[in-house]
């Protein structure tokens, strides 16, 4: 799936989950997006990725990447760890350098990786895949980052 | 001089072939003008320390001829992104031998030569 394609069908995801508040990616029932619609997030990105069609949603919060999957199936911990590691790729990994977070109590693990960097308005941006493995499942997610002033890395979406 | 410039931005500092290899993103083994831009970019942005958008005298360690005249017009001594990519660019044509739109390692190398 291209990029533009995915990010178009981010786009209708975000669309969909700010509609309903609640749906359920059918390829997988367990996993709801109707969480991403909570004022607590601090931004939202929805991608879609390949594995057997199934539709992934990535979602923000606090500057933590999580997958849809991960939305409901990372503990704080994982959640904690793959923030940090989302801001240490983005404010000084090179373009294709993956930073990996592992959680060994979970067994849950993932990358922030780099993809794309670029100003907007004078401030950077920039584009990343996360990768996740969760209960030994890889899923992805795509979205794009600015840098914000207090030095935090904002989701676009 | 210009790759020394832009290598010298990610550390560790690779050699021509190595940096060529890993911006040549289309792998026709050689740096055309989008993979050169990409690839000054991100050298800013990870030379960028303070991330606050511009490139000052320290934060540009290593400078190309065109980057050292634009600072010699800088009285504040920062240099901002559109400002480091026009001198970068110029780098692109002056490295640029046969005028043909790309960089090869050898284009880069002799270049480097020149600059020593």
């Amino acid at each position: 799936m291209s990029r533009s394609l995915r990010q178009m069908t981010a786009v209708i995801l975000l669309l969909v989950v700010g509609a309903t508040g609640c749906e359920t990616i059918q390829e997988n029932p367990k996993t709801s997006i109707g969480a991403f619609g909570g004022a607590a997030f601090g931004g939202l990105i929805a991608a879609a990725a390949g594995g057997g069609g199934a539709a992934i949603a990535g979602a923000v919060i606090g500057g933590a990447l999580l997958g849809g999957l991960a939305g409901n199936m990372l503990d704080q911990r994982d959640k904690r760890m793959a923030a940090e590691a989302q801001q240490r790729a983005l404010e000084s990994a090179p373009t294709g350098t993956p930073v990996a977070w592992n959680n060994p109590d979970s067994g849950h693990s993932g990358t922030i990786t780099p993809t794309h960097t670029y100003q907007s308005g004078g401030t950077y941006c920039r584009e990343f895949q996360s990768d996740v493995v969760i209960d030994g499942k890889p899923d992805k997610a795509w979205g794009t980052a600015c840098r914000q002033p207090d030095g935090s890395w904002k989701v676009q979406g | 001089m210009l790759v020394r410039g832009v290598l010298a931005q990610a550390p560790p500092p690779p050699d021509a072939k190595t940096w060529v290899q890993k911006h040549d993103k289309n792998g026709d083994g050689k740096i055309d003008r989008e993979e050169f831009h990409q690839a000054v970019i991100e050298a800013f942005f990870l030379r960028d320390n303070n991330k606050d958008g511009y490139l000052s005298i320290e934060e540009l360690t290593v400078m190309t001829p065109e980057a050292r005249t634009l600072l010699r017009n800088k009285p504040d001594g920062k240099i901002s992104l559109p400002e480091f990519l026009n001198a970068m660019h110029k780098d692109f044509t002056a490295a640029d031998t046969n005028d043909d739109g790309f960089l090869t390692v050898e284009e880069i190398e002799i270049y480097m030569r020149k600059g020593r």
